[in-house]
């Protein structure tokens, strides 16, 4: 958090972005926990909100990326963007499939699903600093 | 496609960042493009264009005939 909000290569756009990134990875780490933790002392008529909590941060993230997009002036920065983005969806999508089959011959640790947005946003942010180191 | 865009900046004594600065992108854009690794869309292209005071065929060179118009 500390390196986006001091690179002076980002502009306050695309720094503000990064920082969202960060904010939801975090976000969605902690209502997870906070979810797991009140699922298990609370009536299972919460456990629905609770379970709902940690997609509000994802959520949220995915209509405030179509709003950066559009107000990303610098095309090469919106290109570079998006195909972080779809490397983000990448990794959890290679995940789950590998989890998938591994189902079939050992069930593995159910709550690995869980943790698709964490890995979306940690593929997506790596991906960005390939990129940016790349093209820099 | 290949384009005359680092011999045009070095005419005017621009470094990258001077030429970001005017077309209102960032370095790492005018970089890619330079190098080929980032085709600009029409709009950007013509702004190119317009700041060298000069056609768009005249900067960026079909890659069949590479030769500017």
């Amino acid at each position: 958090m500390t390196l986006l909000c001091t690179n002076k290569n980002l502009n306050p756009l695309q720094r503000r972005f990064g920082i969202l990134f960060s904010t939801t990875l975090i976000a969605t780490s902690l209502l997870f926990m906070w979810s797991d933790h009140g699922a298990r002392n609370s009536l299972a008529a919460w456990n629905v909100v609770l379970f709902l909590l940690p997609a509000v941060p994802f959520l949220t993230m995915m209509f405030l990326i179509p709003y950066y997009l559009r107000q990303e002036k610098d095309e090469f920065v919106r290109t570079l963007v998006i195909r972080a983005l779809l490397w983000g969806f990448g990794l959890p999508m290679v995940v789950d499939t590998i989890w998938g089959f591994l189902w079939k011959v050992a069930p593995p640790d159910p709550s690995m699903p869980m943790m698709n947005v964490d890995l979306f946003c940690i593929a997506a942010l790596f991906a960005l600093a390939i990129q940016v180191r790349r093209y820099r | 496609v290949k384009n005359r865009l680092r011999v045009l900046r070095a005419e005017r004594n621009w470094s990258q960042a001077d030429l970001a600065q005017r077309l209102e992108v960032s370095r790492q854009s005018v970089n890619a493009i330079e190098t080929g690794k980032f085709d600009p869309s029409l709009p950007l292209a013509f702004r190119i264009a317009r700041l060298f005071d000069s056609s768009i065929e005249a900067i960026f060179l079909d890659s069949e005939t590479e030769t500017p118009q």
